[in-house]
């Protein structure tokens, strides 16, 4: 009687402790289809990641446009803004600006979308190679006011993004930029 | 100690005889590598063929042509530009001795800048050439230098102005056939391969091409594909399409403002979509510890390990290294998406390839099982 309460115990206590883990896996992403269409998506820090981002969003059947400059008084008109994070200084020399102003603009997105009522997604889907202090000055811009952060795995092997979005942000960890097009069309109504 | 005339004659003997140890060596630069003429090639022409200024110039290099005979696309793949970045035209000569067309046409170039393989970087100390295993026995080729050989274009300025847009660069560029688009005809030799070289993308309406380079792997843009805005769906798509193939390749779009490279030059001067991509070889990087065959081959090297458990490389690195059968794998596999994904809208327009041997088939069985 006493080994059968024992393993009873054990169990439950497993059980539990499984159950708080999946609680927090699904605090942790996006609980399901929360954005609205159309969306704009726009690069910060002028990587070709955008461009991936575009495509998946073609392939997702999203109802976008894609403007890798865009400023803020594109933002109205749409539901959803959408900014992949990704510096290229080869990128920024391609379109003629510097970091300060790069980073000016996504502010002034950002803030035109929190002012217009327009859901905020930021993206990362570089990954690894992609980080760097270029980069990362462009994540502490604009993911820590982003309403869901979708982030390829491995661009999170310091936990940066983890750390961002702490307990108040949804976020998704894909491990590819192919897994990615799949959490940004199940966040679209 | 005073010197007589025994010691000079010594001396001069001495130095009579190193020359004549080391002029086989050095004159062995300018024997040409085999390329063998596949299955799919249907014309070896010249690049002085679209340039007759180059005929009978150390410039002049081998064009192969592999036309289906049916009608759709023209595709051009590049290798050489920099001659010691092997990956780039062991690739090529791949596709010269592989590859068939069922559909439209393929053009390679596999050493651009022939000039650049007929020397090679001895302050780089790097080998002079490189030996593969193949089924018909050990196959040499030529590890050349990154730029035109000086023999052929001398002085260099102090400074290299770009002739279309005024850019300045360190005088060595002017032998940089990737600084030199979109060439000119009366310019140095570097300029006029790089001129032949459009004339040839212009006159055979590419609508592809595609320049094969290699970088150290501490180069922020390496595994990567730069592309000219014309061609940037196609480059977002076949990123795409090799991830599903397991093969990473970061995007980095070309500088309007950095003249005289490939992805710029060919997409402006001409109407083709024009991509230059990057392999890690640690044989050209700074880091690295002695320059040889072995490092060439294996691309392993303990200094590029320390590195990268630092992070300062920017590309995935251990004990394997970066082989060269990989960089090719990488190379061969990344322009056959290109070509596939290239003319999915307009089918019309399409290059067909088959006989190209697969990533894992390049990897496992290495490079000179497929020449």
């Amino acid at each position: 009687m006493k080994d059968r309460l024992l393993t009873l115990t054990v169990l439950g206590l497993v059980f539990a402790v499984v159950l708080a883990f999946a609680g927090v896996a699904a605090a942790a992403g996006l609980p399901g289809a929360q954005f609205e269409q159309p969306l704009l998506i726009t690069s910060v820090g002028q990587s070709a990641d955008g461009q991936m981002v575009r495509v998946l969003a073609q392939r997702a059947g999203l109802n976008f446009t894609y403007d890798s400059l865009a400023g803020a008084d594109a933002v109205s008109g749409y539901r959803t803004l959408v900014l992949v994070v990704g510096g290229s200084s080869k990128g920024l020399g391609a379109a003629g600006i510097n970091l300060d102003q790069e980073e000016q603009r996504a502010q002034a997105l950002i803030g035109a979308a929190k002012n217009g009522g327009v859901g905020v997604v930021v993206m990362h889907v570089g990954g690894e190679a992609r980080r760097g202090d270029l980069t990362d000055r462009f994540v502490r811009a604009a993911a820590p006011r982003a309403d869901y952060l979708i982030v390829v795995a491995d661009g999170n092997q310091d936990n940066i993004f983890g750390q961002i979005a702490g307990d108040s942000i949804p976020v998704d960890y894909p491990g590819t930029v192919g897994e990615a097009g799949g959490y940004l069309k199940a966040a679209f109504k | 100690m005073v010197g007589t005339k025994k010691t000079a004659l010594a001396l001069l003997t001495a130095a009579v005889a190193i020359l004549i140890l080391v002029t086989p060596q050095f004159t062995a630069m300018h024997t040409a590598d085999t390329i063998n003429k596949g299955p799919g090639v249907t014309a070896v022409k010249m690049l002085s063929d679209y340039f007759a200024g180059l005929k009978n110039t150390p410039g002049d290099t081998a064009v192969y042509v592999l036309d289906s005979g049916k009608p759709g696309g023209t595709a051009l793949v590049v290798g050489g530009t920099h001659p010691n970045e092997p990956s780039g035209y062991i690739g090529a000569i791949l596709l010269v001795e592989k590859a068939r067309p069922t559909k439209g046409k393929l053009i390679v170039i596999p050493q651009a800048n022939a000039s650049g393989f007929t020397h090679n970087d001895y302050s780089e100390g790097s080998p002079q050439r490189f030996a593969l295993t193949t089924p018909g026995g050990e196959r040499w080729f030529r590890y050349g230098s990154r730029a035109t050989n000086p023999v052929h274009q001398w002085p260099d300025p102090d400074i290299y102005v770009h002739a279309a847009s005024g850019q300045k660069l360190s005088g060595s560029e002017t032998r940089n056939l990737n600084r030199a688009y979109p060439g000119r005809p009366d310019g140095t030799l570097t300029e006029q391969i790089a001129y032949g070289i459009v004339e040839l993308i212009s006159r055979e309406k590419v609508n592809l091409a595609i320049d094969l380079h290699e970088a150290s792997p501490e180069y922020p843009v390496i595994n990567a594909l730069v592309f000219h805005e014309r061609a940037m769906d196609v480059a977002a798509i076949a990123a795409l399409d090799l991830e599903m193939e397991k093969i990473k390749i970061g995007l980095e779009p070309s500088p309007k403002t950095l003249r005289g490279l490939s992805h710029r030059e060919w997409g402006d001067a001409t109407g083709a979509m024009a991509v230059l991509m990057e392999t890690a070889n640690p044989a050209q990087g700074r880091l690295r510890g002695a320059t040889n065959e072995a490092l060439v081959l294996t691309g392993q090297d303990r200094m590029y390990e320390r590195a990268a458990k630092l992070g300062r490389l920017f590309i995935p690195y251990d004990k394997n290294g970066q082989p060269l059968s990989l960089r090719v794998a990488r190379h061969v596999t990344a322009t056959m998406v290109l070509i596939r994904d290239s003319f999915e809208k307009d089918p019309r327009q399409a290059v067909v390839v088959t006989g190209v041997p697969s990533y894992r088939e390049i990897v496992t069985k290495g490079v000179g099982a497929f020449l």
